[in-house]
């Protein structure tokens, strides 16, 4: 069963690496790592969209309709992509890799597969994953699968945290759907596996875009084992290291429109990430927010970026607001008129201040410190060639982020298994997890090293 | 800073800084790496089959009952947090609707169907009650905490319950 419902990630592959050729012409110059990571993330957001799409329209999805869904999807981003097509060129000049570099790989892949399976005995123990991603994701997603009509229950008060954003749960249970709806937990555990795998691969593209293979690589070791608690989070089924690929993805795309000039597109595929992370998780509501103000504080061109970048946000943000408003007939603001249709509802001004009122306390409850960091980060990240304010805060920033890493360190050296699991489910240690990628991502790329010879290519030819 | 200082290259020493700190953070993350493998193979060896997740409290009530059966398949058991709910909310109909949402755990006793263990998060003593009276299920423990290890549903007395009705 398993291998039907990984079937179901091929549509979503095919989808995704159209869609980011269209968007980003120039990734198949960054090799196939680049393009796997992007192709997955943006493929996958699409096909569970859909499928939410069609469980709005007719609640009890049957496997054919979930495939013709797909296929519908596939056709539509070909479309899109041989529009485009005509204008792209492909110049890929493959060096051979030295064999330092193939040695570095096959460690790295060794240490990864120990990393595995610690995640996989630990899977094995909770299969259907930690607190968190049974009571919630995990949990909402069998809800999708197996509740047919019931499923705007989803929204109901007296679930528990009925705010949660539907998109990573809504793509499991597309999965369910192919597995001919045997609800196997093996099929969640994959797919913590398979976004694991994507974070790993996107932080190494990213860093050997400009840094080399062989520093993509460390980057890889260091991210994979630097912040314990990122294996922990992923043997535990929880979605912010999901979360971390798309925030990871925003912020290279950023940095690749501020390099290149007049790449509206890349603003537009930048925002589209933003909206799907906001509908992985409510944190993602934040991120908008602050790339919103972050983009204001740069000081070219800021209407057109912020135009481009804010269209690419709309698809996803604004069906994670249309679902709400007409699904969510349980909520007892709405009990009086049940029997309202979908666009009857979309006219009723109660939802539309229910919806807003979800988003404020969402946005409310995470604004605190999580908000902060954000907010000091992402200019810096982004300002790498355009400064802000640049050094000495980013390295203040650093400085707390690895501290808070070191310290976890001695706890996890010092207390018991159980505890630091515990430890690392507090909010202070995800946002650190959301964040480390982007830490060893900005790093790996600021440390200079004189003899990186890649990196000093890239940087004369930036300078010619 | 002005901008010829920035531009100045920076000197060797500050270089072999940099490249210590990268290579003290690989070191360690290899250690991790291999600290985390460690503890999750040793965890497989050593910890009970029936998968308690931290809960220290239900462990300790499980060690207590000598009923409990040690080797349930962690499949068969499910988790139900109803720490939100309260008294009104907590009636036949909202379990109906809740079983989709824990599908493997169904909530209803059906003779056709596995009737799984259960962990239940629960607000008070009075709400566990009512739970376990609406559900049909056996309390095998609680804590004071409001966590509770409910059985699977009382085929017998539901039947005769069944029978008992016109």
């Amino acid at each position: 069963m398993i291998v039907l419902a990984m079937l179901s990630l091929i549509p979503c592959m095919l989808t995704g690496l159209l869609l980011c050729q269209r968007l980003w012409p120039d990734i198949s110059k960054h090799g196939w790592s680049m393009r796997i990571s992007f192709g997955f993330l943006t493929g996958y957001a699409c096909h569970a969209l859909g499928y939410q799409l069609l469980m709005l329209v007719h609640a009890q999805t049957t496997f054919t309709g979930v495939l013709i869904t797909d296929v519908l999807l596939v056709i539509i981003s070909v479309l899109l992509w041989r529009y485009r097509s005509s204008k792209h060129t492909q110049s890929i000049s493959k060096k051979k890799s030295a064999w330092t570099d193939r040695l570095l790989s096959a460690g790295t892949l060794v240490l990864l597969g120990i990393a595995m399976t610690g995640v996989y005995h630990l899977m094995s123990h909770q299969v259907h994953g930690h607190a968190d991603a049974y009571a919630f994701w995990n949990l909402k997603a069998r809800f999708m699968a197996a509740g047919q009509s019931h499923w705007p229950h989803l929204f109901s008060p007296e679930l528990t945290q009925s705010d949660y954003p539907l998109l990573f749960s809504s793509g499991l249970a597309r999965g369910w759907r192919y597995a001919l709806n045997h609800l196997t937990p093996t099929w969640p555990m994959a797919m913590s596996f398979v976004f694991a795998g994507i974070l790993l691969l996107l932080t190494f593209s990213a860093i050997k875009l400009e840094q080399g293979v062989k520093r993509g690589l460390l980057g890889v070791i260091i991210l994979a084992g630097g912040m314990p608690f990122l294996l922990f989070h992923v043997s535990s089924q929880y979605a912010d290291h999901l979360y971390a690929c798309y925030l990871l993805g925003v912020m290279v795309l950023i940095d690749q429109a501020c390099q290149a000039q007049g790449k509206r597109l890349l603003w537009c595929y930048a925002g589209l990430l933003a909206g799907i992370a906001s509908a992985t998780k409510n944190e993602g509501l934040v991120l908008c927010l602050t790339l919103t103000l972050s983009i204001l504080l740069l000081n070219d061109n800021r209407i057109k970026k912020l135009v481009w970048l804010i269209l690419g946000m709309l698809p996803f943000v604004s069906w994670n607001i249309l679902c709400k408003l007409t699904a969510s007939q349980l909520n007892p603001l709405f009990i009086q008129s049940p029997d309202d249709g979908p666009f009857q509802r979309l006219l009723q001004w109660e939802r539309h201040q229910a919806v807003l009122s979800t988003f404020l306390r969402v946005i409310r409850y995470d604004f605190d410190w999580r908000m902060l960091l954000l907010l000091v980060t992402l200019p810096l990240v982004m300002g790498v060639k355009k400064t802000l304010v640049r050094e000495p805060m980013f390295k203040i920033w650093l400085l707390v982020l690895i501290l808070n890493a070191l310290a976890y360190e001695l706890v996890f050296a010092v207390l018991s298994y159980g505890d630091v699991r515990e430890f690392a489910g507090q909010g202070i240690n995800r946002v650190c997890l959301h964040l480390w990628p982007l830490v060893v991502w900005g790093c790996l790329r600021w440390l200079k090293d004189p003899q990186n010879k890649h990196a000093n290519e890239i940087a004369e030819s930036n300078k010619g | 800073m002005n901008a010829t200082e920035l531009n100045s290259p920076k000197p060797i020493w500050r270089h072999r800084f940099t490249a210590l700190i990268m290579w003290a953070l690989v070191i360690l993350a290899v250690c991790n790496i291999y600290h985390f493998y460690n503890v999750t193979s040793h965890l497989t060896d050593s910890s009970p089959v029936f998968e308690l997740r931290e809960l220290k409290d239900l462990r300790l009530a499980q060690q207590r009952l000598a009923h409990l059966p040690r080797h349930i398949p962690s499949s068969e058991v499910g988790y139900i947090n109803i720490q939100l709910l309260n008294d009104q909310s907590l009636n036949e109909s909202w379990l109906e609707s809740v079983q989709y949402v824990f599908s493997p755990i169904l909530i209803f006793p059906d003779p056709q169907a596995q009737q799984p263990w259960l962990i239940a998060d629960f607000p008070d003593d009075q709400l566990l009650n009512k739970f376990v009276k609406l559900t049909r299920r056996k309390l095998i423990a609680s804590t004071q905490k409001g966590l509770a290890i409910l059985g699977p549903p009382d085929m017998a007395s539901m039947q005769k319950q069944q029978g008992d009705q016109p």
